[in-house]
């Protein structure tokens, strides 16, 4: 019965999924993996830009370099994007994806909290402006990266326009390398194992700078292989500079004017170590600039740790903190390079604050108006930051193909490790040959307009049995580890 | 922190298969390339099914706080044990080391 049921799956599998476009990765390569739906029209463009001119981007990304690789149908099309992993180093990246690519219609920036390093990849509609993926966050750090986004996160995406080029922009919005000590920065696009099966012969454009470089042609069954590299520049925004200049200990720079550019730390006096980045606002207390103080984890390769910040948008910034503590041994001073728009008023003042006791400190301090101020602020436990990120980055290093006996065996490990992320979207069924769609919407808001009570009565009962069934299982559990001999280790079944 | 246990322990476990898989999967796509393509097809099946889930869920009707117990329920009988397990185990190496 299974030999059967496999057949007839496998067979749904090769009929209705004709084509499909494998990428394999190493430690150091981009790696992008597009499926599409559709066996008619399909070219792969993989476009990279480097233009802040643009008016329509500078709306969204005006402070930021951008890359994009740029998936197109030269006709109507479903397609599907599985898996995009960065590899990259010394990067911050944001992801955008929209289609429409005749007119450039771009629907708003990828998140709210791009500076944070978590970075929210938002899809859109074409033409209400609504979510067209749903939201995740993902973590850069500064070394080597795989920024991977959860299968289960994307979904299918289609329209049923004719004649008109659409595409998907996948956008890695970059801070800055507008320092000296980083000479050149690399990203490579690797593609391994690309297989074409339509009977079409296909083109990979690479662009650099909207400039044609390469086009890779692909015949029908060829495997190719192959990887760009892009060696980039700094961006001019940031040509704003300031060296800084800390002896080790308790020691606080205030700079004030300054609301966004970027901090490079050497990693070599922080191995294990969090830079704190902290700003005040006029009449307010400072605040720890949060996600960077816990997400910057450096390892013994990397020269340096690049922390953007971003206040825009807060009202009556005064001042600007870069901070460190006291863990360095045999280190004197440390020196950070701050990069700022070149507009930017910068003045320095060097505060030492008081150590209340703990992880408690304050300082004295005089705004840019000369009045007196006393502040006093909170830092987060180090301890707890540090076992934290050791913890995790025990499982940073490993990775795992996508393709093979692999990509089947770990389907439902990924769909259990994925599966709190879960939730309704609008289920839609392509017909084949018939070039249409079944769209299925999400059940909830059905039931409660059609059975209202009766619905939350279901629930109610629904939850209830459900949490009278855990509750006997946890019991059950727990009497279990009274018996000595019990040593039942279910998560070693997975 | 379990539920961090929990997510890692299975991202080891994924990580252990595919150690041991990538090797095979290698040999497989480089002689017989169409078979890998057929494994990886069954791969994306798999995910396509898989991408249904949330709107079965929602056919089922069940809160989403129900889900939620569920899966921390999970995330205890798959965690507690192993934990409790490495307890006892000290505990036996103690009283073994003390004889």
């Amino acid at each position: 019965m299974k030999k059967y049921l496999f057949i007839l799956l496998f067979s749904f599998f090769i009929l209705f999924f004709p084509k499909i476009v494998l990428a394999d990765s190493d430690s150091s390569t981009l790696q992008l993996n597009i499926y599409p739906f559709s066996d008619s029209g399909y070219e792969y463009i993989f476009k990279w830009l480097n233009d802040t001119s643009n008016d329509y981007l500078d709306n969204l990304v005006s402070d930021y370099d951008y890359y994009s690789i740029w998936v197109s149908s030269s006709s109507s099309s479903n397609y599907k994007i599985y898996n995009v992993n960065i590899y990259a180093s010394n990067v911050a990246y944001s992801i955008r994806n929209t289609y429409n690519t005749q007119n450039y219609s771009y629907f708003g920036p990828v998140g709210t909290d791009k500076f944070n390093q978590k970075y929210v990849l938002t899809f859109y509609k074409q033409n209400d402006y609504s979510d067209f993926y749903k939201n995740t966050t993902f973590t850069s750090e500064n070394k080597i990266t795989n920024i991977g986004l959860s299968d289960s996160l994307i979904t299918s995406q289609q329209h049923s326009d004719s004649g008109v080029e659409f595409g998907s922009y996948i956008y890695f919005y970059r801070w800055s390398f507008a320092s000296d000590l980083v000479k050149s920065w690399s990203m490579n696009i690797y593609m391994n194992n690309v297989v074409l099966k339509s009977n079409t012969t296909r083109n990979i454009l690479v662009y650099n700078n909207d400039t044609l470089e390469e086009v890779v042609t692909i015949n029908k069954g060829e495997i190719i292989q192959g990887y760009r590299e892009l060696v980039l520049s700094k961006p001019s925004y940031l040509n704003g500079y300031k060296k800084v200049t800390l002896p080790v200990g308790k020691q606080y720079t205030a700079i004030s004017g300054i609301n966004k550019g970027i901090v490079y730390v050497p990693a070599e006096s922080y191995a294990g170590y969090y830079p704190f980045l902290m700003y005040y606002q006029n009449g307010l207390e400072y605040q720890p600039y949060t996600n960077i103080i816990t997400n910057n984890s450096l390892t013994s390769d990397s020269q340096y740790v690049m922390i953007p910040f971003d206040f825009s948008g807060m009202n009556n910034i005064d001042l600007v903190m870069f901070s460190k503590y006291d863990y360095l041994e045999g280190v004197d001073n440390v020196t950070y390079d701050i990069y700022v728009p070149n507009d930017s008023y910068i003045s320095e003042v060097l505060v030492t604050p008081n150590n209340l006791g703990g992880n408690d400190f304050s300082f004295d301090y005089e705004d840019l108006n000369g009045n007196s101020h006393t502040e006093s602020f909170s830092v987060y436990d180090e301890d707890f930051i540090k076992k934290n990120e050791l913890f995790n980055a025990m499982f940073e290093n490993f990775s795992k193909n996508f393709f093979g006996l692999n990509s089947i065996i770990s389907r439902p490990l990924d769909l259990l490790v994925n599966i709190t992320d879960s939730s309704c979207e609008d289920l839609v069924l392509v017909l084949p040959y018939v070039n249409t769609s079944i769209t299925l919407p999400c059940m909830e808001s059905i039931y409660t307009t059609y059975f209202g009570n009766f619905f939350t009565i279901y629930q109610f009962l629904v939850s209830g049995f459900i949490s009278y069934w855990v509750l006997i299982e946890m019991v059950r559990i727990v009497k279990g580890f009274k018996d000595p001999s019990y040593d039942k280790i279910e998560v070693f079944k997975l | 922190m379990t539920t961090e246990l929990f997510y890692n322990l299975v991202k080891l476990i994924m990580s252990f298969i595919s150690t041991i898989l990538t090797p095979i999967d290698n040999i497989i796509l480089t002689f017989m390339p169409n078979v890998s393509i057929a494994f990886t097809r069954v791969g994306f099946l798999l995910d396509y099914i898989s991408s249904g889930l949330g709107w079965v869920i929602s056919l089922t009707g069940i809160p989403s706080e129900t889900l939620s117990l569920i899966f921390l329920f999970y995330t205890f009988k798959l965690t507690a044990p192993f934990v409790m397990y490495c307890f006892k185990i000290g505990i036996r190496w103690y009283h073994y080391l003390k004889l």
